[in-house]
């Protein structure tokens, strides 16, 4: 069987448009391979900005549990009522003894 | 004006506890049984007192009361009400070392004796006279505070004079404030129920036994 004539010069033109063609998406791929000072700059400033927004947070947070634990320490009602209780407590009873002392002495 | 656990040397804090000790024993023989809801409900009030700040600069200072509590149980009952008071403080608010427990029972029980002794023998029949020795005794309770308090951390090897000046300085608005409560309180005591001003004697008199 006889080739299909279709001469070179049709040939060649055909393969540079097909080489011209593929060149485009080439390129785009060699542009997202690169380390540009886009992306991927921002991101790590971006990166930074969140961490010193945290350590500012975190410096927040642990002024405020020092100004709680300041405030725990102080005596409290709870102290209080516990104190008056305990007195009262101590001296009912040496009351007690003491009567039961008397009623004994007033037995005997 | 307490003393904190680690500032008095050994020796001075069992030499507190030693002599707190004794003057406990001391009053706890004296006290008649019917008076033990009067101390009771004053040692209460001493111990709460110490609640109720003062701001003064930077910092704030509080009532301290030995000179009232004196003044209202007499020289018998003082003591140990001050003690049991410093005690309960000591533990629940933190007022003071437990180890310089004696050492403050001193600082404030003296006082309270004494200013007990000085209202007794100042406080008159009228009530302008009840009042101006309840002002006396209130106010002079502090002081002698302050005084004992000096003394104390002068054994511990601070300079008398630099910290008797330095607490009773900061104490001045204090003394005058309890100078006014020990006034209002026992003028209100003497309108209201005179025979509670009139403590049982020093000496208990005891009764002989039967047979």
């Amino acid at each position: 069987m006889t080739k299909t004539c279709i001469p070179f010069k049709v040939k060649m033109i055909c393969f540079s448009i097909a080489i011209l063609l593929m060149a485009p998406p080439a390129f785009v791929g060699a542009e997202q391979d690169k380390p540009a000072s886009g992306p991927e700059e921002r991101s790590v400033m971006q990166l930074a900005e969140q961490h010193d927004k945290i350590l500012g947070e975190l410096r927040m947070i642990k002024r405020e549990i020092a100004l709680l634990r300041q405030e725990a320490a102080k005596p409290g009602i709870k102290d209080m009522v516990a104190g008056i209780g305990f007195i009262f407590g101590l001296f009912g009873s040496a009351a007690f003894v003491m009567s039961r002392r008397n009623q004994a002495a007033g037995k005997e | 004006m307490h003393i904190s656990d680690g500032v008095l040397p050994l020796s001075v804090s069992l030499a507190g506890f030693a002599v707190a000790g004794l003057g406990a024993a001391w009053s706890l023989k004296k006290i008649n049984q019917e008076d033990l809801p009067k101390i009771a409900v004053v040692t209460a009030s001493f111990f709460t007192a110490s609640l109720i700040h003062l701001p003064l600069g930077p910092t704030s200072v509080h009532l301290l009361l030995p000179g009232l509590v004196g003044a209202l149980l007499g020289p018998s009952a003082a003591f140990i009400s001050v003690m049991v008071g410093l005690f309960l403080q000591s533990i629940l608010f933190q007022f003071g070392g437990l180890t310089a427990l004696g050492a403050n029972a001193l600082i404030m029980g003296i006082p309270a004796v004494l200013c007990a002794f000085l209202f007794r023998s100042c406080k008159g029949d009228t009530l302008k006279r009840c009042v101006f020795a309840g002002a006396v005794a209130g106010g002079t309770g502090t002081l002698l505070s302050g005084i004992f308090l000096a003394f104390m951390l002068f054994t511990a090897g601070e300079s008398f004079l630099g910290v008797a000046k330095v607490a009773l300085a900061a104490h001045l608005p204090v003394m005058i404030i309890e100078a006014a409560v020990s006034a209002c309180t026992l003028s209100f005591i003497f309108r209201v129920k005179p025979d509670m001003l009139h403590a049982p004697i020093l000496l208990k008199v005891h009764e002989p036994s039967s047979g």
